[in-house]
Order: structure tokens, then C-alpha cells, then sequence
């Protein structure tokens, strides 16, 4: 007769295990490269800063695995508030064209020298941000308005579209002879290669954006009935709508200035760990942030494994696996929730 | 500022509607309803398709803004209600309610105790118990591990019932939850209305179209036609033939059994 | 390579013609004219368009400048044309069919990637079309220069200018052997990748008396190259392909990064700019000189680097 309401401890069970899965994993983050390393000889590299390897796990590795890591979990958040707030199991930042919003906005900032001088400053987070609240201002919006799955699904590939356009043309406005080359980038993401920089300033804003939506928990519970019930519980949809669409956007604005479009794991990540969290819309939350980080931190552990010439973007892999379960889904969810 | 609720309202009225006025667009949706329910009464709201029936209960909840009117709870004006306050005492069971996540029942239950959670607090032994009483209150303890999904449809309109009545609210604004049922749940639905304005001194104000359960059910009626109130009384005298033929264009007949009178429409007159 | 230096001709349809006012080359006919006297009316073609930059360098160097009636947009930008300063003073074109017909040329210099489409149009218009290859070597630089020089009928200054980029090279390498070391040196490019061998850069190293560094990493042609492994094992030059430093990119970020930075104990950084290493013709030498003279005097320089 114990319902899972009265075991206090069940709560915690499952954020806990991801979570030391995730610190796991993100320890074999650091050891793997073009040299492979103990744990042990990691601890020891950090602090040697005047030798090549020292570098390579200071400055390389360790910038590498924590921005897999915030990136990583800033996706799965979003995913898992993105298909609470549209009621819809295939809602993912990347399917709505919220990725595309914030490359658009990153790229915008990037490449019209926006920003004064050399340099990544704070202007190209800055501009993902904007970019990916549009995005996800026209997504809430709709999703206000049109109740169905497919239509919402169907403006998120006109946003998606329309910002990979932009983005394309204002790369050929811009003198880079590399235009080609960084398209590619911005649609397939990767984490390799970034700096300490790059956290420092897409940091505070996944931060903020994080706890934004970590708040609205008890309101995306309450949406599971409807947004009518929602409101005759207490929650102020006004707030709640608000409150997701800057803390995506803050999330994955940021997260895609530094990392490029990755895409799926904000797709795939809640639904598998629906079933952990017996399908509650507020633990689901944690969890997918945990699970988010688990994904892509793997993720980029094999793209550095596999034995390919040239080494694959991130984005590649999260999408060569993400899109067989986006097929996937689309039949079961027929069955599931029609 | 505390008001009085005795010197504040004349009567016992536990929720008053005074004047409301809704437009939706360009349409004037509803026009002056004066409407007022009183502690422990099986209220029913009537009327034709698109006569404003659940924008009344939208309105009634501030879930859609008002052109005029005012709108009082428990002898005082509602803006004067948080909105966590309201929705503990006030319960809304929407038309073709339904749970999106394949949630157990206890949980979607449990949902109706989100007014008084703290956001990160879990449920406390009253939140368990009421939803435990919500839950036997309308028989659905047997299918606690089971998901809302899976369920019949009869199920899930008690199942979310329960989720309604898991709150202790004094106040269900209840609309159509009888619709997609077969005769045998629409009874069953009834019945249990009847009990837990009975037992419980609750008032619960219901939507619905079948005519026979509102004469034999309802302790007072209203009928709405064109967003206007045409009616308001017991049901005999809200459902006279010539209020039936304006509201619904339908002659209907009066059967009685066991001492109780139900009205059955029974032909078209335009 | 191919696809970079396909790229510099589709890709810059955007930016607007420029047009130089009219006393201006005015006057620099009459400045170059003296030059090229020697160039006569007789000569096979007078009216003649570039849109190639490997051409647009030769042009400037052998056709009489009264011949010319407009040059690739690319040839008037420092960043990618080593006669930059020259070619401002001409008229520019983006390359659209449209554009070159209305300039009604007698002659086109394309690259061999440039729009089939368009090479289709112009040769039915009766515009005879002159397909260049990408130089991959020194010696496809020289033919290069050969190709060029004898469809303008100027053979013999096509082979004064293989001469005097013949003794450059030459030079170039008795430098290297009285200096008696090849230090090794890494090409690397915006958004992190590196030429080896097959590729022309490759041989503007070698001829720079520089050993090519991505040979140790087993890559031949163009290759991306993870941080990392450069890292753990640099050479003793970096040689960055600069590309408007104050247009920040994406790539060029990559090129500013940290760990680059705290590895200038170890290796010496460089730059050139990149459309240097994709026009491969007789100037290719001075390239070659450019590097040469840059890293010979970091090296040298007395060590005082700190650890």
C-alpha cells in the first residue's frame, strides 16, 4: 500500500545516481585525448601548467568536458520545460528552430562586428540569447494558440529554416573566406577546441536561465491538466510562459553561441528518463538536466574515440542518434498519448 | 482590509456573480448574468450550444477578463483573493479535461494538492490523506498505481474528479464532465455529486446538456441562451415548456418515477 | 584546398562592384603605360577580364594595363592578393556572367572551379574562356605563368618572370643550407586545420627552408587538427593563415586560444596572410621569401624566451 508519494527518499534516488554518473563520466572526459590518461595523471597535469600536457588538460580538456557538461544539461533542461509548457512529447529546442534563433543571433553579433574589436566577448552570448528568445517567443505563442503537436512541430521547421537562411546569408556578407567551413559549425555544433573563455561568458546566463526554470516545476506540473486547471490551481500562466521562454532562451542562446546547433538531446533525454521520474513534469526537470550532461558528455567522449581520420563534431553523433528515436517516438506517440 | 463577510453580504451566499459582462473578440459573449450559489447545493447551468455556458465558468474564475460585473467569494470581492487562496477553496473540472503524461492516478490526484505545496517540499500526511479521501470519495482507490492514460473514459472523468475534490475545496465549478459517458457512469457521476453536496456540505455547480439529469438531480437550475439568463430557479420552474422552447427550440416531456420528475425532450419546434 | 579556393570565387556575389573613378586610371595608364611600352596594338587580345586570382596577379604583371578591362573583386584585397596595391586602381567584378557580358571582353581568365555555367554562357557568346588550375607545386606555378604569358603572346616576359622566381627559390635554399637548420613549422588555419603534403603551402614551407610539421601527424592535403595534438606535440613554428584579424570569426577565436598562448615558450608564432598559400604563380616565390625572412629572424634573435 506505499504509494510513491510516501517515500521521500525515491525522490532522490534517481537525481543522485545520474548525478554520479555524470561526475563519472566527466572524469573519463578528462582522461580521454590524443594521449589517454589515469584519473591519477590528470590530477596531476592540472597543476603543471608549463609542460604540454599540463596545457592540453588545463586548457583543452577540462574547458572541453565542463562545456559538454553546462551544454549539455542546458539542452536537456530546456527539452524536458519545452514539452511540458507546449504539451507536446516532440517539442526540443533544436526541432522548434530555437537553436537556429540563437546561431542566427550569435552569428548576427559575430560576424557585423557588432562588437567592437577582437575577441569573444560577451556580445556573441549575448546575441544567442536574443536570438533564441525570438525563436521561442514565436514557439510559445503558437503553442498558445494551436493546440496541435504536428502544426507547432511544422513552425518550428519554418523557424528553423528561415534562421538558417539568415544565418547563411549574413555569412555571405561577411568577408570570411571560411563562410563554408563555419555554416557547417553552426548547424552541427561541437564542443572541441573551446576555451576557459568561452564558459566565463556563456556561464552566468545558462546560471540564471537554469534557476529561472527550475522554478516553474509546480507550474508544468499543474499544465499536465490543461492550461485552464493550470490557472484554477494558482499558477499565473503569464509568469509561467515568461519565465520559460527567458530561461530557455538564456539557456540555449549561450550554449549555442559557444557550441554550435546541438541538436536531439533535448528531445531524447526527457523521454527517457520520463519512466524514472514517474512521468512528473517538476522531478522530470533535474533530471533531464543531469541526463542532458550524461548524454553529450558521452557523446564527445565518442567522437573522440571512434577511429575516423577526421575527428566528428558532436553534433553529428548526437543527431545520427537522436533523429532514428525522433522516427521512433513519432510512431510510438500515436499509440501513447493519442 | 478585512471585510465583514455578514455585514458585507446580505444572505448566506457562498459565491455571487453580479452584472458580469464578456466579450470574446467582437462578440458579446455574455451580457449581465446575476447569478449566486449557496453553501450545499447541487447547482446546474443549462442551455443551448454556444450560449455562453463555459465562458461563464471562465469568467466566474478570472480565467477570461470581465467587461463589467463583479464577482464576490464567500461574502467578499474575489480580487481580494490570492490567486493560492482561491484555488484552494475553488475547484474547476474543464470541459474534456484530460492528463497529458501517462502519470499514475495518484499523482494526477495529488496534483489538486499544488496549492498548498511548497515548490520544492514534497506532499505532507493531510496533502496524503486528502487525496486518499478524494480518491475513495469517488471510488478510484483500486487504480492508484495505475497511469491516467490507460484508463476508461469513465475512469479518468472520476479519476480527474478526484484530482478536483483532492483540494477540500468548498466550490466545483464542474463543465459537462458528463459528456463522453454511457448511462450507467453519467448516473454513477451524478450520484456522487448528490453525496458530496450531501455529506460534505460542499456546492457544486455543473454544465451539462441532459435534460433528465438536471430536472432530477439539480436542486436549482439555470438556463442561459444567447449569453443572457432566461431562468434561475428550481427545476420545474426553469424548465417550463415555453423556456425550453425559446433557449432550445424543443418540446420536452415530464415523466415521473419513485416521486421523481425527469424531463425528456422530446421533438423539434423550428 | 580545392573546395577553400572554389569558395573565394562563388562566394562574394554580394558585395557591389566597385568602380575606380575615371581621371584616376586615367592616370595610371599613363603611369604604367611607360612600363609597357614594349606591348603593342597588335597584341592578340585588347579587351580582357579576370576573374581568377591567379590571373589577376598576372595580369598585372604582364598585360598592358590599357588591355585590361576589370579584374576579379579578390585582386584589390591585401589580405589575398600580393599585388593588391596595384589592382585597386582597375576595375572590379564579382564574376556574374551578366556583369563579364556587359564588359564585352574578347578573353576571360577563369579558375578551373569557377561556375560551369557560366564558362558554358560565355563561350556561346563567341568569349574565348581560359580555364587555370589550381597550383598545387612550384612547377604548376611556372606552367601556370607559361599558360598565362603565351595567351597573351608574351612569351619571353612569361619566362623572365619563371627566371626571376627560379632565382629566388635558389637563393632561398643556399640561404637555408649556409644556415644549416630546417626548423619545422605547422600551417593553421581558422577553425583549426593544418595543410601537408600535395598542397601548395606545403611547398612554400619547403621552399622557405621550413620542414612541414603535419607530415609527423600523417596528413596529407588538407586536414583538421584537434588543439590537442598540436599541443602535445609543436612545432617550431606556428604558421597562422591570417584572414582580417579585426573581422573576428568563429575560427579565428580558435586561433587566439589559451593553451596557444601558453605554449609560446615552445614555438614561435607567424602569420601570413592566407590568399598567399591559394594563388600559386611566379609571386608564390615571394611568398616563399616572406616566411623565410620572418623566421629567420626569429631564429635569429637570442633566446630569451621565458619558460
Amino acid at each position: 500500500m506505499t504509494g510513491a508519494y510516501r517515500d521521500g527518499l525515491e525522490r532522490f534516488a534517481t537525481p543522485l545516481v545520474l548525478s554520479i554518473a555524470v561526475v563519472v563520466t566527466a572524469l573519463i572526459s578528462l582522461c580521454v585525448g590524443t594521449v589517454f590518461l589515469s584519473p591519477a595523471d590528470v590530477f596531476r597535469w592540472i597543476w603543471i601548467l608549463d609542460e604540454p600536457m599540463g596545457i592540453a588538460v588545463r586548457e583543452l580538456r577540462m574547458p572541453r568536458t565542463l562545456l559538454a557538461l553546462l551544454v549539455g544539461s542546458c539542452l536537456g533542461l530546456s527539452g524536458a520545460a519545452l514539452q511540458g509548457y507546449t504539451r507536446n512529447p516532440l517539442a526540443d529546442s533544436g526541432l522548434l528552430g530555437i537553436n537556429s534563433g540563437a546561431a542566427l543571433g550569435a552569428v548576427l553579433v559575430l560576424y557585423t562586428g557588432f562588437m567592437e574589436g577582437s575577441g569573444f566577448g560577451i556580445g556573441i552570448p549575448a546575441g544567442g540569447l536574443a536570438g533564441a528568445a525570438l525563436a521561442t517567443f514565436v514557439i510559445a505563442w503558437l503553442a498558445a494558440r494551436v493546440r496541435s503537436i504536428q502544426t507547432l512541430i511544422l513552425a518550428g521547421v519554418a523557424v528553423s529554416a528561415l534562421a538558417g537562411a539568415l544565418t547563411s546569408l549574413v555569412l555571405n556578407f561577411s568577408p570570411s573566406a571560411y563562410a563554408a567551413r563555419e555554416i557547417i559549425f553552426w548547424l552541427l555544433g561541437s564542443v572541441a577546441d573551446r576555451s576557459w573563455t568561452h564558459i566565463g561568458f556563456a556561464t552566468p546566463f545558462m546560471a540564471m536561465g537554469f534557476v529561472l526554470v527550475l522554478t516553474c516545476g509546480r507550474g508544468l506540473q499543474a499544465l499536465t491538466l490543461g492550461e485552464d486547471t493550470a490557472a484554477s490551481l494558482g499558477i499565473s500562466m503569464a509568469r509561467l510562459r515568461w519565465s520559460l521562454i527567458l530561461g530557455c532562451a538564456m539557456m540555449v542562446g549561450p550554449a549555442t553561441a559557444v557550441a554550435g546547433s546541438i541538436g536531439f538531446v533535448g528531445l531524447v533525454v526527457p523521454h527517457l528518463l520520463r519512466p524514472l521520474v514517474k512521468h512528473d513534469p517538476a522531478r522530470l526537470l533535474v533530471a533531464s538536466a543531469l541526463g542532458g550532461a550524461l548524454l553529450l558528455l558521452w557523446a564527445d567522449i565518442l567522437v573522440r574515440l571512434l577511429p575516423v581520420e577526421q575527428e566528428l563534431k558532436v553534433g553529428v553523433l548526437t543527431a545520427l542518434l537522436g533523429a532514428p528515436f525522433f522516427f521512433w517516438l513519432i510512431f510510438r506517440m500515436r499509440r501513447l498519448y493519442q | 482590509m478585512k471585510i465583514n463577510q455578514q455585514d458585507s453580504h446580505p444572505g448566506e451566499n457562498l459565491f455571487e456573480v453580479r452584472g458580469m459582462g464578456i466579450t470574446l473578440g467582437e462578440r458579446k459573449v455574455l451580457d449581465a448574468i446575476d447569478a449566486a450559489f449557496v453553501k450545499g447545493e447541487l447547482f446546474g447551468i443549462i442551455g443551448s450550444n454556444g450560449s455562453g455556458k463555459s465562458t461563464c465558468f471562465r469568467g466566474m474564475l478570472g480565467l477570461l477578463p470581465r467587461d463589467s460585473g463583479n464577482i464576490f467569494f464567500q461574502g467578499n470581492r474575489i480580487e481580494t483573493y490570492t490567486p493560492q487562496m482561491l484555488a484552494r477553496k475553488i475547484s474547476y473540472l474543464p470541459q474534456n479535461a484530460e492528463c497529458l503524461w501517462p502519470m499514475s492516478v495518484e499523482r494526477v490526484v495529488m496534483l489538486g494538492r499544488l496549492p498548498y505545496l511548497t515548490a520544492w517540499g514534497g506532499p505532507a500526511a493531510g496533502d496524503i490523506e486528502s487525496v486518499d479521501r478524494a480518491m475513495e470519495s469517488v471510488d478510484v482507490a483500486g487504480l492508484k498505481g495505475r497511469p491516467v492514460t490507460e484508463l476508461s473514459a469513465g475512469e479518468r472523468v472520476r479519476v480527474l474528479l478526484a484530482r478536483a475534490l483532492a483540494s477540500d475545496p468548498v466550490l466545483l465549478l464542474a463543465d459537462e464532465p458528463s459528456s463522453g459517458l454511457d448511462p450507467y457512469h453519467q448516473l454513477q457521476l451524478m450520484e456522487l455529486f448528490r453525496e458530496h453536496v450531501r455529506s460534505n456540505g460542499m456546492t457544486i455547480v455543473v454544465v451539462l446538456h441532459d435534460l433528465a439529469l438536471a430536472s432530477r438531480f439539480f436542486d436549482r437550475l439555470l438556463l442561459l441562451d444567447n449569453g443572457r439568463i432566461i431562468s434561475c430557479g428550481s427545476p420545474e420552474e426553469v424548465l417550463k415548456p415555453e423556456n425550453l422552447g425559446s433557449a432550445y427550440g424543443i418540446q420536452a416531456e415530464a415523466v415521473e418515477f419513485d416521486g421523481e420528475r425527469a424531463v425528456v425532450p422530446w421533438r423539434r419546434l423550428r | 584546398m580545392r573546395q577553400l579556393s572554389s569558395m573565394f570565387y562563388c562566394n562574394d556575389i554580394f558585395k557591389a562592384v566597385r568602380h575606380t573613378s575615371l581621371i584616376k586610371r586615367i592616370a595610371v595608364l599613363v603611369f604604367l603605360g611607360a612600363q609597357s611600352a614594349i606591348h603593342a596594338d597588335d597584341a592578340p587580345y585588347q579587351r580582357i577580364v579576370s576573374i581568377n586570382l591567379d590571373a589577376d596577379e598576372l595580369l598585372l604583371q604582364l598585360a598592358d594595363p590599357g588591355h585590361i578591362l576589370a579584374l576579379s573583386q579578390l585582386a584589390s584585397d591585401p589580405e589575398l592578393s600580393r599585388l593588391a596595391h596595384r589592382a585597386n586602381e582597375f576595375t572590379s567584378t564579382s564574376g556574374a556572367t551578366e556583369e563579364i557580358l556587359l564588359l564585352e571582353p574578347d578573353i576571360v581568365f577563369a579558375g578551373e572551379y569557377t561556375n560551369p555555367a557560366t564558362i558554358e554562357l560565355l563561350i556561346r557568346s563567341g568569349i574565348e574562356v581560359v580555364l587555370l588550375p589550381v597550383s598545387r607545386n612550384l612547377d604548376d606555378c611556372r606552367r601556370l605563368v607559361r599558360k598565362v604569358a603565351g595567351k597573351l603572346g608574351l612569351e619571353e616576359l612569361g619566362e623572365s618572370l619563371i627566371a626571376d622566381m627560379d632565382e629566388r627559390i635558389s637563393r632561398l635554399e643556399s640561404e637555408t643550407e649556409r644556415r644549416g637548420t630546417r626548423p619545422t613549422a605547422l600551417i593553421y588555419g581558422e577553425g583549426g586545420y593544418t595543410l601537408g603534403d600535395g598542397t601548395l603551402a606545403h611547398h612554400i614551407l619547403e621552399a622557405a627552408g621550413l620542414e612541414n610539421h603535419a607530415a609527423s601527424f600523417n596528413i596529407q592535403g588538407e586536414a583538421g587538427l584537434p588543439l590537442e595534438k598540436l599541443l602535445l606535440s609543436p612545432p617550431d613554428f606556428l604558421v597562422i593563415l591570417s584572414y582580417y584579424d579585426d573581422h573576428p570569426t568563429l575560427g579565428s577565436m580558435e586561433l587566439r586560444h589559451r593553451a596557444l598562448r601558453r605554449l609560446s615558450g615552445r614555438m614561435h608564432i607567424v602569420d601570413i596572410p592566407l590568399g598567399w598559400t591559394l594563388t600559386g604563380n611566379n609571386l608564390t616565390a615571394r611568398t616563399a621569401e616572406h616566411l623565410w625572412n620572418k623566421t629567420d629572424e626569429i631564429l635569429s634573435e637570442p633566446r630569451e624566451k621565458k619558460p
